[in-house]
Parts: C-alpha cells; structure tokens; sequence
C-alpha cells in the first residue's frame, strides 16, 4: 500500500501544471528601434546583476521592438506581446516580473489597461505578477514638445527628417493626458491597473567634473541632461519629471532615498549598474 | 518510464479529468433546473460628465484594429475604488513660445521678448520644400550666436549675458535630436527685448526654429480645451487665461490660433470671443484629419505687455477627433443564475462595420448598504452591422466578493477600437 500511495504522489506530480510552474523576467527597453537592447540600451552589467535576484535567473528574455512607434501599434506592443507570450510559452511561466525603463513602462500599461484589443494580451495580463517601471514617461515630457514644436514652414517636413518619431510625438505632455484619460489605466482617478506596478523616480542630474559619479553611464550624457533640465520642473532626471514618472501606479522609491551615496539617477543612469540600483532591484524581485 | 509509473500516471490524470467534468455537469444541472432567469432592466439617461452618442456618422477612415476575434475579459477590482468619470476636456499651461524664423532675419538680427532672467533660448534648424525638394538647414554652432539687450539708447553689446551654451552633440544625448543649439542667460540678464544674430552666413531661405523657454516665469499661458470632439461639433471651444502674479489687472489677450493634424499639416483658425470663452471655427474640409492614428492639436500664440514687459507665449493642447459611430441601446438583458448576475446583453447600433469595446464595471452592497466594486467586464467584437455585446461576471467573484443585491451596472463604456475614441459613458447606467 505503502508503494502504491508513492506512485500516486509520483503520477500526480508527473501530470501536475505545478511541475512547469515558473517565474520569469523580462527587460523592457523605452523609445528606440532596438535589435540589440542586451547591448545597446542596459548593458549584460545591469541584466545579469538584477537577474541574480530572481528565483530562476535563468528564465528570463531582454525584448528587441520597435518603440519608435505609437505604443499600441503592431510593431511596438504587438511586438512586445508576441515576444513575452513566446517565452511565457517556452519557459511555463506563471509569475512573470516586468523590468521597464522610460517609454516602456507605457508600453506594459497599454497591454494591462486593453485587453480585448489582442488575443495575446489576456495571457500576458495573467501571467504578469509584478512591474517595476524605472523612470516611466507615464505624464509625458515637455522635451517631447518641444522637439515636436513648429508652424506652417515645416508642415509634414519635421517627420520626414526624423525630427520626431511617432512614440515622441506619443510623449508630448498633452498626449498623454489624453491617452491616460482614455486608453491607459493607473493614474489617478482612473481604472488600476491591476497588477502592481512599482515606479522608481530619478529626481536630479549630477555634472560636476570633479565628482566620479557623474561619469556612470558617460559624462557627456549628464552634462546635456543638465542642459534640459532647464525645459523641465526642478524635480526631474533631465529627461522627465518627477511628476510625471510617479503619474501611474506606486512610487516604490526616490532614487536618493536609496542609492549608495545617496546619488540622483539620471535618465541615462536609471537603466545602468549605477549606485547600487542593479542589488536594490535584484533584492526587491 | 517504468510501467508502474506510467500507470499511476494515468490513473491520477482519469482521476483529475473525471472529477473536473463530474463538478462542471452537476453545476450546470443545478443551475439550469433551479435558478436560470434573463430580466430586462432600462439604462439610465446620461447626466453630469456622462459621454452620448447623438446622430450616428459612419466613419470613412480605415480602422486601426481591424482583428476579427471576440476578446472577453474580467478581473475583480478594488471594492472602494471610487468611479470616476473620465475627464472631458484637458487643462495645459505654458512659460514658452516659439518662432519660425528666415536665415536671413537671424544674420540680420531678430528681437526676442524675455521676461525672466535664466531663460534659454534654443535654435533648432528646420526643413523647407518650396524648391520642390527637400532642404534641410545647417545646425548653428552656438559659438555663432550672439545675444544683446535693447535699451533706450539702442542695443548694448558692453554686457555678456549668455551664462552657458550646448552644441547639437550635447542636446542630441539628451533626446532634443533636432539639431538644436542652446544658449543660457546669466542671472544678471533683465526683462525687456533683446536681439539675437547669427554671425555665420546663412541662406536667406534657410529655416529655424527659435524657442525661448522661461522657467520660474510667473507669466503662465494656460489653455482649457476638449480632450474629444465629434466630428458634428464644428466649433471648438476653449478658455485662455494669462496667470500674473504681480499684477491685479485683467489682461486682455488676442491669440492667433492654428490646427495641427496628426500627419504635421497646419491651418489658421478664426476665433470669437463669446461670453469670455473663445471658440474656434472648424473649416468643414478641416474638420476631421487624415488618419485615425495620433491626435489634433490646437495651438494659441499671444503677445502682449505686463507690468511694461513684453510678454510672448504659445500654448496647445491635443484632441481626438473622431466620428459618432455607435451607440447601445436603451435597455440590457441580464442573466442571472442562482440570483446572481452572470451576463449583461446590450443592443448595438453601428454606422459602419468595425471594431467595438464594451465594459462596465459590476458592483454589489455589502451588509452595511455600501455598494462596492465587484470586478470589471470588457468585452470586444467585430460587427458588420447591428448586434449584441455580452459583458460576463464571473459567479466565483461575485460569491468571494460577499457582496449581494441589489447589484448595480456602473462605469458603461464604449469605445471604437478603430477610430481609437470613446464614444460613451455612463457613470450610474443600472440597478440589475
């Protein structure tokens, strides 16, 4: 009988979904046409240390899409879903953490707050058991604007010349009120999202020449930020406010309440190995 | 694999597949034989914030969502969750504005209006096509840039004023990717006009952008406009205020004002002043743009003086327009099963065939008489013509909500998945 019992537990445990069950993490890069993200926008760095913290880090994809375009588009959220449903498929996932910076954080709320608009997107939706969305442009930026800005002279002439992608268009401070009032869900006064969604906020750019930390990620990057912070409220990572990042979902953290240092992250920081933000988040998943 | 193995395997996967069948015939027994009832409750009228649909108008554009599957979803959400009405119009405010400028005005010299110290000022080469073909402008070095005050006696070039300046490489790594210079004033730079030229020679037909940006100004443009508009609606309204706040007095403010569609096209506009509130008349070859991707934006450009300062600011705002395509019925069918609300059917009226979401949100009463969110249903399909569209409430999520009746139908959205617009909602549309 003894026996017996034992090949029950061994036959239920062969056919159980458990036996697949597993979690998952994902890298979601912001606005830009990207075939190589590893490499190109967070550094093997910045990956293999926050993917140390996971329970399989193995099991886990860096996306490659293109989100030069509208985020609801098939090149850019369908390209998003199809490569997450692969690997959920491929890997069993269950319990899927979503790792976002910039422009993707709008990416994953476009999936979350639609789901009849694809078959794959309910499958994602479920699997998903957690976001933690660095710098999210969730309340656009007023650079968006101002690169997109013009009259009568350039009529469609701006796009022809690359001036500004559609997905910066998408940015624009007054477009994504309209999205985050229509077709986005988790900012205030609307449907949440669901799923946590856990917002780290860079609140200030650092150039000072002396000051090694403001060589993390390039200094040449810091010092043009601080030129643009000038378009954007004192409380920003040069590229957005602090307003607008923590506009969708939860503040998890203000960069300084928890880098080493007590260092700001840039909005070219926030997506490397800079003051220990690869361990707080490795920690954290 | 042993046989022994392979045998408790199967026998454990019959025993799991029998007990799950068994389970969902017996409740489907149950519920057809006991409790199975189909009610017809009428919708509310729309009130307060609530989005109708008047005048169906088929759209002529092609749709964004063209995908043919029916997509049901639902999760239950936070009881307390206050429903809100999505906002109707947008709220934007501006301390900048922007010029187009000629080649030959920047070697000549153009007068820039600064009313804040520590402004920046960003050159931005453009593109022109009056040749026919496609010219693209040098990028100015900033070193190229000289700016002056203009006082009584004329312009004064005794003072440098410029506290900082970044070349295109720089501005390029921060994301502004349009060849932009820019150029910083020192905190000693006062209010009042000032010349900026270009030393380098430029083509007279050459063409830039100038955007002066005024942080810290407390002279702030701001604008409230329609977040939508249908394309019945040939005036768009809006109001335009200037905040000061050093002064008492009511500025006066004459805007120009122009339409920009999503695919970069701009038109002028004609504005009225009614009752304080200004009110754009839409050409009728204007009204809707080419595309349903992206938004329209309208644009306010005004000059005036405050406290003897010139003052310069452009504000937009972008807008959906879209066409009245759909709208529900005056009634829902709900299918209860064992007194609790399964389904909810509604007609749909269509214009023209294409993609539809619904949704709503379904909430219950908990033992105090509070109603509480229970869990939100979409819902969506494609319709050649006329149909129904069934939102369905899971009954597990309803029993481990606690909550019973009365139940009632909340936040009743419809949207046009193709036009990517909101054509209406109901913040109370029922009590089942």
């Amino acid at each position: 009988m003894k026996i017996y019992n034992k090949l029950i537990m061994l036959g239920l445990f062969a056919v159980s979904p458990l036996t697949y069950a597993a979690s998952g993490l994902a890298f979601i890069h912001g606005t830009g046409n990207q075939t190589d993200a590893l490499s190109d926008y967070w550094t093997s760095e910045f990956v293999d240390s926050v993917r140390q913290g996971a329970t399989s880090p193995n099991n886990y994809v860096v996306i490659n899409c293109d989100f030069d375009q509208y985020m609801w588009e098939d090149v850019a959220a369908g390209c998003l879903a199809e490569q997450l449903s692969t690997f959920i498929d491929n890997k069993a996932i269950t319990d899927l953490t979503l790792i976002t910076h910039s422009n993707g954080g709008n990416l994953v709320r476009w999936i979350l707050s639609n789901p009849t608009w694809d078959g794959r997107y309910p499958k994602i939706i479920n699997a998903v058991s957690n976001v933690i969305a660095i710098a999210p442009s969730s309340g656009g930026t007023p650079l968006a604007d101002a690169v997109n800005q013009g009259n009568v002279f350039e009529t469609s002439l701006g796009w022809l010349l690359g001036y500004g992608s559609n997905a910066v268009k998408q940015q624009q401070v007054s477009w994504m009120s309209y999205y985050n009032n229509t077709w986005l869900n988790g900012t205030t006064n609307r449907p949440t999202l669901g799923k946590p969604f856990e917002v780290i906020v860079g609140s200030d750019v650092e150039s000072a020449i002396w000051d090694s930390d403001s060589y993390c990620a390039g200094y040449q990057y810091q010092v043009a930020l601080e030129t643009t912070q000038n378009w954007l409220d004192d409380c920003s990572d040069g590229f957005l406010e602090c307003q607008s990042q923590g506009a969708a979902g939860t503040v998890w953290f203000t960069d300084k309440q928890r880098t080493a240092g007590k260092e700001p992250l840039s909005h070219q920081q926030s997506r490397r190995a800079c003051f220990n933000l690869d361990t707080i988040i490795a920690d954290h998943i | 694999m042993k046989k022994s193995i392979q045998l408790a395997s199967m026998f454990a996967l019959t025993t799991l597949l029998t007990a799950c069948q068994s389970e969902e015939s017996s409740s489907l027994d149950a519920t057809d034989q006991q409790s199975s009832l189909i009610t017809t409750v009428q919708l509310l009228p729309p009130s307060g914030s609530d989005l109708s649909v008047k005048d169906l108008t088929a759209s002529a554009l092609p749709p964004i969502n063209q995908a043919r599957d029916t997509i049901r979803f639902s999760q239950s959400i936070d009881p307390t969750l206050s429903l809100t009405a999505p906002k109707m119009t947008q709220h934007q405010r501006s301390d900048q504005y922007w010029r187009t400028v000629s080649g030959a005005q920047l070697n000549a010299g153009i007068k820039l209006a600064i009313s804040q110290s520590e402004s920046i000022i960003r050159v931005a080469p453009r593109g022109d096509n009056s040749s026919g073909g496609l010219l693209h402008s040098p990028a100015i070095a900033p070193e190229q840039l000289r700016l002056y005050k203009i006082n009584k006696n004329g312009i004064d070039k005794s003072a440098s004023i410029i506290h900082s300046m970044s070349d295109p490489q720089a501005m390029a790594t921060a994301g502004i990717i349009d060849d932009s210079s820019a150029l910083t004033l020192s905190k000693q730079a006062s209010p009042g006009q000032y010349q900026l030229q270009v030393v380098q020679p430029l083509a007279a037909q050459d063409s830039y952008l100038i955007n002066v940006k005024e942080k810290g100004s407390p002279y702030q443009l701001e604008l409230d406009a329609p977040a939508a508009l249908a394309s019945n609606n040939d005036t768009l309204k809006f109001s335009l205020a200037i905040s000061d706040s050093d002064s008492d007095s009511d500025i006066a403010l004459q805007p120009t004002a122009t339409l920009k569609h999503s695919d970069g096209q701009y038109y002028p506009l004609d504005l009225v002043n009614i009752d304080q509130q200004w009110q754009a008349k839409l050409p009728e070859a204007l009204t809707l743009p080419s595309s349903n991707r992206g938004l329209s934006e309208i644009q306010l450009d005004i000059e005036t003086r405050i406290d003897n300062k010139p003052v310069i600011r452009t504000v937009k705002t972008a807008f959906k327009q879209y066409v009245p395509s759909a709208t529900w019925g005056q009634s829902a069918q709900i299918h209860w099963q064992q007194q609790l609300p399964v389904k909810a059917v509604l007609d749909l009226q269509i214009a023209n065939p294409g993609r539809y979401e619904l949704s709503a949100v379904l909430v219950g009463t908990d033992a105090n008489g509070e109603a509480r969110n229970i869990l939100r249903s979409q819902s969506a399909l494609w319709l050649e013509q006329d149909g129904q569209v069934s939102l369905a409430f899971d009954a597990d999520t309803i029993i481990a909500s606690g909550l019973k009746a009365p139940f009632f139908l909340q936040a009743l959205e419809l949207k046009d998945q193709g036009q990517m617009a909101r054509l209406s909602y109901l913040n109370h549309a029922a009590q089942l």
